[in-house]
């Protein structure tokens, strides 16, 4: 994560490098400009870049460099002129309607909106058509379409203020509302708009290029980079020193305000990588026998976040994979179908029949998907598209999966709509997903997985973001599938007790390693491992202070795992040396159940856990 | 029967409402415009007719007249108001004939244009947009980003001479005005699409790298959609949406190319006229073109607000 921080600044302020370059050069212009830009001196006419020219010189004799650094300040300080302008009467015109409310916040909203949408260079012609040229004119063009992205910064940072306890605080030790607004909203808006400034100069520095292009600019001899443009025009194919460096100065400036602005507008965007289409892996299927993943690691930038997992799933049975979140629990099952992030180096062996779904690529994965393997994913809502009916998207499904003949999806759709029991299927399939509930929403989502008749059922979290009795709802409704269907169910949850309810088997997830596994009853009843111990006094209790849901773990750390040790020593009670150099190995408790800690608390004495 | 009647009825008063907010918002801007002309913009036109800068009271009256700059600004508003919807948008002080006679000719040659430029630019844009997302190559998805901030970033004159060097001083291939017939709209053709292949590839590289992080895709990769299914039927609604969010910009960028571009390459279009009207000061041409202009953006902007509204639900049930 910090590492993609860190390139992301790097990137940013790769970005910006052009653009300081602008300002240096701008603002130095006088000092560093080896000639007088505007001087004339025929003998010297259209020369060649030189020691005494680093640029040449123009048709008129005049040092190129000099015109360009004084162009650079020429646009450095209309640009100074109009973001002044913009940045006044957009913080003005943002802060009023944050701050008031009401009526005035619509109106400042309405205008800025309608601003946003007019075509700013069209605008400003308009205006200097109408007023005339000159260089107050020009500012007011430009500014009167550039205030609104500063209107908008400076009314989100007053919508918060004024809704923030904090001021309802400092209004009531009486200090006053201007007061407040300068010393509180003010200087929290610095930032932003230096970033907002800096993507408006690049359209500037262009809008001041285009304007001189119809003579409507800074009006010559003043360098400027536009009409430098212009007037190298007919010595384009003679002279091309004169062309060239106006015109790149002119695209650094602007490309990396737009660099700039992209930056900013995706941040935070994972990237997804879609495989390439090709054709279909053939599988057949030779069904029964359990689902077998063994030594399963999963690294990211040569870091294992998963280690040596094995777990297996006959048909009919359900395991339980249950941790914290960072455990590896999802990681250790989506990663076996290729459903993880396309960075992650996968190793191990997951073998479904008598194919390795590790052994054979993209494709094989991409077989198995949908057909032999179904999924339910955490966030139902979002896992549908909203822009689709229930009914197209699990007629999709059902095409995809190839289980009944073309034309005879739309009744096998209904058919899984009842299975999982959707009140009114018929009239449902034509709704979509934002009008259902989201217990409705993991319905069609169950229905979608069971849509190729799945040997395995993986369903992540699939409750997370319900409320307690629907919880229990798709709970018992995954129970009864599994039995009437008689496919294997992989259940991820963190909520170790309602996972025990489901599952015959139980695996607990730490840190990337399986650090206990057995029957469900035997796991919940007779935990070994101080972690298990940890997930089970952290299931909410009756008895629990409200809000404490994680009573008795103290809470992870993002340290550094050491190589060789228990992973959880950091955070366990009973910790002794050698927990902290040699790393515990899964050994049997009783017959089935195995657990992974040298200190094995069950046998040696009962547990009392310090920690809040 | 009778339910279907009552929601068309109300559907056409909403919109013949929307079409009255518009019109009268745009005839006020247009109408602002000449408010903002400074003071001396009768003298102005007075001399501008006269050909001479000494003018009498009498012809200053007239222009003042004809600018309809006598009375209360609602009243000047209504009787401006009134003469527009008869279709009498005022004489060019630069060549003495109505502003709308001038307008039709030239309409057409911009909108052709801009059409050709359109019918290049939507499918390359989208094009190069999804090649800088899909493409399997980290330096090709780099450089196609790059080239698209590029084309958005270059003065388009500069462009336009660049091509115009290139093509037709030193290769001889195209002629450089309208009079070369139907090779005389490459140039302009490119130069006005180039901007907007830009623009529109980076719209579409961004809101499709955002469709494909959505959960949704993720899920439908988990069922074993194929990868073409997916980018059709749940990327590219969102594609769609952002591409139609952004029309008012592609829209406003070609009218601003066309002003460059119809100057450079000699075509008689609404945008020539628009930058020979700014550069005399010809209020009235200035006011049509502007109205104008404000007619056909927002007239594209309502349409892609409506089609975006068929592809994604939650926009119209809002
Ligand atoms: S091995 Fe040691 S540190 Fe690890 S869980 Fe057991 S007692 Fe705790």
């Amino acid at each position: 994560m910090t590492a993609s921080g860190a390139g992301r600044r790097r990137r940013t302020v790769i970005c910006a490098l052009p653009l300081l370059g602008f300002v240096m050069a701008g603002a130095l212009a006088p000092v560093i400009a080896p000639y007088d830009p505007i001087a004339n001196d025929l003998m010297a006419s259209l020369a060649r870049p030189s020691m005494e020219h680093l640029l040449g010189t123009d048709q008129l004799g005049r040092d190129q460099l000099s015109r360009l650094l004084y162009g650079a300040q020429a646009s450095l300080i209309l640009a100074a002129a109009v973001l002044a302008v913009s940045v006044t009467v957009g913080v003005v015109i943002g802060a009023a309607g944050g701050f008031l409310g009401g009526w005035p916040d619509r109106v400042a909203l309405w205008l800025m909106d309608v601003t946003l949408t007019l075509p700013s260079l069209i605008v400003a012609l308009a205006i200097l058509g109408v007023r005339g040229h000159g260089s107050a004119n020009l500012v007011l063009a430009l500014s009167l379409t550039g205030w609104p992205p500063f209107a908008r910064l400076a009314r989100g940072r007053f919508v918060s203020l004024r809704r923030s306890a904090y001021f309802d605080a400092l209004q009531v030790l009486g200090a006053s509302r201007f007061r407040i607004l300068f010393q509180h909203a003010l200087p929290a808006l610095a930032a932003p708009v230096l970033v907002y400034a800096s993507i408006e100069i690049g359209f500037i520095v262009l809008s001041l290029a285009f304007l001189s292009f119809l003579g409507l600019g800074i009006p010559p001899p003043e360098p400027e980079w536009g009409q430098m443009l212009i007037d190298a025009r007919p010595y384009l194919d003679s002279a091309l020193w004169l062309a060239l460096p106006p015109g790149l100065a002119i695209a650094a400036v602007v490309l990396a305000s737009n660099l700039l602005a992209e930056q900013f507008a995706t941040d935070n965007l994972p990237l997804v990588r879609l495989g390439m289409p090709r054709r279909r892996a053939r599988m057949n299927g030779s069904t029964a026998g359990p689902y077998r993943v063994e030594e399963l690691a999963v690294a990211f930038a040569g870091r294992k976040v998963v280690d040596g997992i094995d777990y297996r799933v006959a048909p009919g049975r359900a395991l339980a994979i249950v941790g914290e979140s960072g455990s590896g629990k999802t990681l250790s099952t989506l990663a076996p179908l290729g459903l993880i992030d396309a960075t992650a180096r996968v190793s191990g062996r997951a073998v479904l029949g008598q194919v390795d779904l590790l052994g054979g690529g993209p494709a094989i994965q991409e077989a198995v998907r949908g057909r032999r393997v179904g999924v339910v994913l955490q966030d139902a809502r979002g896992a549908l598209n909203p822009v689709r009916t229930v009914g197209a998207l699990l007629d999709d499904a059902v095409r995809h999966a190839g289980v009944v003949p073309r034309g005879r999806e739309r009744a096998r759709s209904l058919e899984l709509l009842k299975m999982v029991g959707l009140p009114e299927p018929e009239s449902q399939v034509s709704a979509y997903p934002h009008t259902l509930s989201g217990g409705m929403c993991q319905r069609v989502m169950i229905a979608l997985a069971l849509a190729g008749e799945p040997e395995i059922l993986i369903a992540d979290e699939p409750t997370s973001a319900l409320d307690v009795t629907t919880q229990a709802q798709i709970h018992a409704l995954l129970a009864d599938l599994r039995e009437s269907i008689g496919m294997g169910l992989i259940l991820i949850s963190h909520d170790i007790a309602a996972a025990a309810r489901i599952a015959d088997d139980i695996a607990v997830c730490y840190a990337g390693r399986i650090v206990e596994v057995g029957p469900a009853a035997d796991v919940v009843s007779r935990p070994d491992h101080p972690y298990t111990r940890g997930l089970l006094d952290a299931v909410p209790s009756p008895k629990a202070v409200p809000g404490t849901r994680f009573r008795t773990l103290p809470p992870a750390e993002p340290a550094r795992r050491k190589v060789s040790a228990c992973a959880f020593a950091p955070r366990c009670a009973h910790a002794t040396k050698r927990c902290h150099v040699e790393e515990p190995p899964l050994q049997p408790v009783t017959p089935g159940h195995t657990s992974a800690c040298w200190v094995r608390p069950t046998v040696a004495r009962p547990i009392g856990y310090d920690g809040a | 029967m009778n339910g279907l009647l009552v929601r068309w009825t109300r559907r056409s008063a909403r919109l013949a409402a929307e079409l009255a907010l518009v019109l009268g918002i745009t005839s006020l801007l247009a109408f602002g415009l000449i408010a903002l002309a400074p003071g001396d913009a009768a003298t102005r036109l007075a001399q501008q007719r006269a050909g001479h800068p000494g003018v009498t009271e009498d012809q200053v009256a007239s222009a003042r007249r004809e600018l309809g700059m006598e009375g209360s600004i609602p009243e000047r508003y209504v009787r401006w108001l009134g003469h527009a919807v008869q279709g009498d948008l005022g004489k060019s002080a630069r060549t003495g004939r109505p502003v709308l006679t001038e307008l039709a000719e030239r309409v057409p040659v911009t909108l052709s244009l801009a059409g050709l430029a359109a019918v290049v630019a939507l499918p390359l844009g989208m094009l190069v947009g999804a090649l800088a997302v899909m493409l399997p190559w980290r330096p090709a998805r780099r450089g196609l980003r790059l080239t698209g901030l590029l084309a958005v970033s270059l003065p388009t004159f500069w462009v336009s001479y660049l091509l115009v060097v290139v093509l037709t001083e030193q290769l001889g291939l195209l002629p450089t005005s309208a009079d070369g017939g139907l090779a005389g709209y490459v140039m302009p053709v490119v130069v006005l699409a180039l901007p907007a292949v830009g623009l529109l590839s980076r719209v579409v590289a961004v809101s499709l790298r955002e469709a494909l992080a959505q959960p949704y895709v993720r899920a439908a990769q988990a069922r074993g959609t194929p990868t073409v299914s997916i980018v059709v039927r749940d990327a590219l609604p969102n594609v769609a949406g952002a591409v139609l969010n952004t029309i008012g910009l592609i829209v406003g960028g070609m009218l601003t190319g066309a002003l460059v571009v119809e100057t450079v390459f000699a075509h008689n279009g609404i945008g020539d006229y628009f930058v020979q009207a700014v550069n005399f000061r010809d209020l009235m041409a200035i006011q049509a073109c502007v109205l104008c202009f404000a007619l056909a953006f927002t007239a594209t902007n309502r349409l892609a607000d409506r089609l975006h509204g068929r592809i994604d639900p939650r926009v119209s049930s809002g």
